[in-house]
């Protein structure tokens, strides 16, 4: 039967690989291989040269970020056939032998006044070179911070694409029951690590925005017992009533240019989009219509905004250029899309899909008007791209409780932040740090 | 010469008659010619008379005209005229009886020789004749036997053509035959050949199917695709290698998409290094060219 195979597609084959004399190079063709992750082995920082060992570890930070990308597969520790830390120990053939495409070495030294060298080499094992190596000095509160970089750093080498990982989230979370019932405005790591309370109160929080210089958030308080935008500066923790207009004062979001905030507010009627200057509070109305307009977002080049109406009778998405026309509706498939999030390529948006009584995240591509579905639960919400547009963060319940949870787009790895104490909702992700001066 | 005379008797009559007359004449000291002229049998002769018409009535006219010069002239020239016609006459009459003779002896010689070359035109017919007839049966003899020989040569010929055609047919079938063999040994030996070398064809076809199968089957087991390749568009990526299938050189070629789909082709290739080597060394390809097409 082989033989049969091989002689009867023999001429086909041999066409197909060019096998003809004629051509000086044959052709050989793969159509099969394997999605999957790239395997790559972090292994743990040196800290030998240390007097006491961090309690910051370093690779399983790396290692962790690395896995939520869902672009890398990190190989478990149990086999790495070594324990290098600089790139002179690395015997290529093992790590080779071990699966592991890419190595992660790396060392921590001490430095006077408290402080460390972080160095780290990324290698190639196949090619059996360096393609990263860099050397950081830091304090020990920013180890986290720069075990992120590092990932930042590998995510761009192999991707081109600056990693998101060094980068901060905002939420909601709701602490307390009955009386002792509180409302935090928290800030965290992206892994969740480092939570900060921005606000807290025992009146709801809503709607965190993030100002495009990671500065500030925007946020609806109900401390006065109605929704009221708010502009919080978080370092100094000062903080500014920007809407407290009669009726609904909601969903602010930030111009990209920083300089504006879209909002939504009834003081005319029905909720509808406004957008103001934030010097100069001056408010200009965007969208005039009987239905609910809300959730707006400004589309990367600032020219338009993007928000949730049921003017057609359920919500869908609509844009709405800023110099004016009428909303070009933007999702057709299904009963309910909202909550609308543009990816920095301007090109895809993250979109909260209900349908049949369950609510998921998905990713709308603006270009084909393709949606994908990227989630498989019952009630998500408030999606939220990361600033590479890679990665959604939004936020979803388990056992009566909000978690948050991201998802990879490159590899639709959901990922679990860890534990954040109460019921945490309404995430927003963060803009890149300003960049490193190196 | 007897048998001949019998069937000619009067031959004989006249060949004896013949000799009685030449010994007769022999004497007269004749020719034998005019011998046998004189014996001839004289034939009926014919005599001229020479006749003169004189008219009376004129002459009498004229003779008493002229009186007596006439009549003495006449008188005289009658007397010379008489005298004349008798010597005249008596010539004639020699003359003619002359001439008889010699009329009837030429008539005679005429006969004898018109006898004699009638005999000898006969003899000489005969003889002719007999020559015709010995020279014809010589000839046809001859003739006989010149076809004879004739016949008989060309029946010799005939059965040496034959037989030197048979021989040459038979050469030529037996050379024909050889030819054919030695064809028909020729054409086994080519088949042979051919068979033989599409047999080392076909293995190196498989072999080399075999061979490529293996580097593709060993790319395609290293070919980590990353997750987020979208549309996974086609790549092209050149690949170096020794011998010992050490991949020396990998270049990437056309190949759109993602930087890490870009790295995934070329890590494919880079984890399939050492590539596998094929059966026959005759295989080996320095230079390949792997196309990443992958399937939907």
């Amino acid at each position: 039967m082989k033989r049969i195979l091989f002689t009867t597609l023999l001429p086909l084959l041999l066409a197909l690989l060019g096998a003809t004399p004629a051509r000086a190079v044959i052709t050989i063709e793969i159509t099969e291989g394997v999605e999957g992750a790239i395997p790559v082995a972090v292994v743990g920082f040196d800290m030998t040269q240390l007097p006491v060992p961090l309690k910051t570890d370093l690779a399983s930070i790396i290692t962790s970020d690395l896995n939520r990308s869902g672009l890398f597969k990190v190989l478990p520790e149990s086999e790495y056939p070594q324990r290098p830390s600089q790139s002179r120990q690395v015997q290529y053939p093992l790590w080779k032998a071990s699966g592991a495409e890419f190595l992660v070495i790396g060392r921590v030294l001490p430095r006077e006044g408290g402080s460390y060298d972080v160095q780290f080499q990324f290698l190639d094992v196949l090619k059996r070179k360096q393609l990263l190596g860099y050397r950081f000095p830091v304090r020990a509160r920013s180890l986290r911070a720069t075990a992120h970089e590092i990932s930042d750093l590998i995510y761009e080498k192999i991707t081109g694409t600056r990693g998101a990982f060094n980068t901060r989230i905002a939420y909601i979370s709701v602490v307390g029951k009955g009386k002792n019932k509180k409302y935090v405005l928290q800030v965290a790591d992206t892994d969740g690590y480092n939570p900060q309370t921005i606000l807290e109160s025992d009146e709801p929080l809503m709607s965190p925005a993030w100002s495009p210089d990671g500065a500030s958030l925007a946020y609806v308080s109900f401390e006065n017992r109605r929704p009221e935008v708010f502009i919080q500066h978080l370092a100094s923790a000062r903080r500014s009533k920007m809407a407290g207009f009669k009726g609904l004062n909601n969903a602010p979001a930030w111009s990209p240019d920083g300089k504006k905030l879209a909002l939504v507010l009834s003081k005319d009627g029905s909720p509808d989009i406004y957008v103001m200057d934030i010097a100069t509070r001056k408010l200009r109305r965007i969208t005039r219509h009987r239905a609910i307009d809300t959730e707006p977002v400004f589309t990367p080049d600032g020219k338009a905004l993007i928000f949730t109406s049921d003017r057609s009778g359920s919500p869908q998405l609509y844009r709405i250029a800023l110099s004016g026309g009428r909303p070009e509706r933007l999702t057709f498939e299904g009963p309910y899309n909202a909550a609308p999030d543009v990816a920095s390529d301007g090109k895809r948006l993250a979109l909260l899909y209900g349908e049949q009584g369950r609510y998921r995240i998905a990713e709308l591509d603006l270009e084909d008007s393709n949606l994908t579905v990227l989630t498989e639960n019952r009630l998500d919400e408030s999606p939220s791209f990361a600033p590479n547009g890679r990665m959604v963060l939004y936020a979803t319940t388990r056992g009566n409780k909000g978690v948050l949870y991201m998802v990879s787009l490159d590899g639709r790895v959901q990922h679990k932040l860890s534990d954040q104490a109460g019921d945490v909702r309404e995430p927003a992700w963060g803009p890149y740090k300003p960049l490193r001066t190196q | 010469m007897i048998a001949f005379l019998r069937q000619h008797p009067k031959a004989l009559g006249y060949s004896l008659l013949l000799h009685v007359l030449i010994l007769g004449l022999a004497a007269f000291s004749f020719d034998s010619r005019d011998a046998q002229q004189l014996v001839r049998k004289p034939g009926p002769q014919t005599q001229t008379i020479q006749t003169e018409i004189i008219d009376e009535k004129a002459l009498e006219k004229s003779a008493r005209k002229q009186a007596e010069v006439e009549q003495r002239k006449a008188e005289a020239e009658k007397k010379r005229k008489a005298e004349a016609a008798r010597k005249k006459a008596e010539a004639e009459k020699k003359r003619k009886a002359e001439e008889a003779r010699k009329k009837a002896e030429a008539e005679k010689k005429r006969k004898a020789e018109a006898a004699r070359k009638k005999a000898e035109a006969e003899k000489k017919r005969k003889a002719e004749e007999a020559r015709k007839k010995a020279e014809a049966e010589k000839k046809r003899k001859a003739e006989a036997a010149r076809k004879k020989a004739e016949a008989e040569k060309k029946r010799k010929a005939e059965e040496a053509r034959k037989k030197a055609e048979a021989e040459k047919k038979r050469k030529a079938e037996e050379a024909a035959r050889r030819k054919a063999e030695e064809e028909q040994r020729r054409k086994e030996a080519e088949l042979q050949a051919r068979l033989a070398a599409e047999e080392r064809q076909r293995e190196l076809d498989l072999m080399r199917n075999a061979y490529y199968a293996k580097i593709r089957d060993k790319i395609s087991r290293n070919w980590r695709q990353p997750p987020n390749a979208g549309d996974k568009p086609e790549c092209e990526v050149r690949v170096e290698q020794d011998p010992g299938g050490f991949v020396l050189n990998v270049t990437i070629g056309r190949c759109p998409g993602t930087r890490e789909y870009r790295l995934s082709v070329e890590q494919a290739v880079r984890k399939s290094d050492p590539l596998p080597k094929p059966d026959d060394p005759e295989l080996f390809e320095r230079d390949i060219l792997i196309k990443f097409k992958p399937r939907d």
